[in-house]
């Protein structure tokens, strides 16, 4: 496996469902549907968003080398 | 074939068209969410036929695209977080929009760097007379490497799930196990390899965890059941079925009045009233009736309170007893025990003032009589 440039969605997703899984294992009842799904729905956008951002940023960097 | 988008898709990512398709027409099912997708593609992406194709870039488009599911998905789980619901249909097409989108994206990276096309002409170094020289093939892109993280993470969590079935029968602990793999490789993939793909199973994943969550969350006591309430017993709550209270023990003093409640969801709830006590039943429905010996037929005002007084059917009354009644949808049936038809004791109905709603589970403290 290669090392490549912080992947952000994969970053932000992981540590979300991470924290997730943790909450549900070690803290029995602290989540609910109500609260998990829209949690998770802003974390995937609000992530997917900042990936679509850095991933074009880093494009541009990349151009004028080009 | 409607506007060609499936088809332009297709060849651009290098995926089958009729798989695109059948997304579209899913996600058209699930809420209409594919339709705009579909309309705001035909109208950017740019015509294979006309000669400026290459106006809009290929990589601000995916961009472009991906920022506006991404913030839908951001303001619909924002609404849904600040209200009571949602719509499941548009949430089930937003997740499997968002799903594509991320998986479909991951496969055109390194791609838009060798579509840029080359400069004609430019073989010939500029030469005139002749016309323009085909353009050589672009260089392939360089082959990515193969990643093995998102397999290894999703066996991982396979693993992880299967332990946790040993160890614990919980549903919860199982599932959390498996999205505790999946999220601690996803952490990795953002550093080394790639494993993005995993998202298409954390997502369904943590859903299910919620959902079996909260079932685990209610208590759900349903059933038919019969409640002989007692002074101190004075509440009782039922999420489905029949409900029979019995106040045959009930042991009230004479001459002070008390209280009961019952909080129910979809039931029916049947009391037998006790005969030497008058009763005021305060009922909240949300959806229902209340009948007293069969043959009184109070409808309660919608999404309101009624306050309802049925008399000692002996017609000698030690005390009132008062009885608040929440009920979502189901009935209230009464049985006064009076001995005949003709003396059926009189209804009065009278609403119940907003300030004394009771809301709360009765308090066994007394008071007194009025």
């Amino acid at each position: 496996m290669s090392s490549h440039p912080i992947d952000v969605l994969s970053l932000g997703t992981g540590v979300m469902f991470t924290v997730f899984a943790l909450a549900y294992l070690i803290i029995p009842g602290s989540m609910s549907l109500a609260l998990s799904i829209p949690l998770m729905l802003v974390g995937l956008g609000v992530f997917g968003l900042a990936a679509a951002i850095v991933t074009q940023r880093r494009r541009q960097a990349q151009q004028p080398q080009n | 074939m409607f506007g060609g988008v499936c088809g332009g898709l297709g060849r651009y990512w290098n995926v089958d068209p009729v798989v695109l398709r059948v997304v579209f027409g899913v996600s058209l099912l699930l809420g209409g969410f594919g339709l705009f997708a579909y309309l705001a593609m035909w109208w950017i992406v740019p015509d294979d036929s006309a000669p400026d194709t290459a106006k809009v870039n290929p990589s601000w488009l995916m961009v472009g695209l991906g920022a506006i599911a991404a913030v839908i998905a951001g303001l619909i789980g924002l609404g849904l977080l600040f209200s009571d619901g949602g719509s499941g249909i548009l949430l089930g097409g937003l997740i499997a929009g968002l799903v594509v989108w991320i998986v479909l994206s991951q496969r055109t990276t390194g791609q838009t760097a060798a579509q840029v096309p080359p400069e004609p002409g430019y073989a010939y170094g500029g030469t005139t007379g002749y016309p323009p020289a085909a353009a050589p093939p672009p260089p392939p892109a360089p082959p990515r490497d193969r990643s093995y993280l998102g397999l290894i993470g999703l066996c991982a969590a396979i693993a992880a799930t299967g332990f946790a079935m040993l160890v614990s029968g919980d549903p919860v602990t199982v599932l959390a196990a498996g999205l505790l793999a999946l999220g601690a490789t996803l952490v990795v993939g953002a550093f080394r390899g790639r494993a993005r793909w995993l998202l298409v199973f954390a997502v369904p994943l943590l859903m299910l965890l919620a959902a079996v969550g909260q079932v685990q969350r209610l208590d759900i006591n349903a059933g038919d059941v019969t409640w002989t309430p007692t002074s101190a017993e004075n509440s009782y709550s039922l999420t489905a079925g029949a409900l029979d209270v019995d106040f045959s023990q009930w042991q009230g003093q004479p001459g002070l009045s008390d209280s009961v409640s019952i909080d129910a969801g979809l039931a029916e709830v049947r009391i037998a009233a006790p005969r030497n006590w008058d009763l005021v039943l305060v009922t909240d429905f949300g959806a229902g009736e209340l009948q007293i010996d069969d043959k009184t037929d109070v409808r309660p005002s919608p999404n309101g309170t009624n306050r309802t007084l049925v008399p000692a059917s002996s017609g000698r009354a030690d005390g009132t007893l008062r009885m608040n009644v929440s009920l979502r949808a189901g009935a209230v049936i009464v049985q006064t025990g009076a001995p005949a038809a003709g003396t059926a004791p009189a209804v009065i109905e009278t609403p119940e003032p907003a300030t004394t709603k009771d809301t709360k589970p009765a308090s066994p403290k007394k008071e007194k009589a009025a």
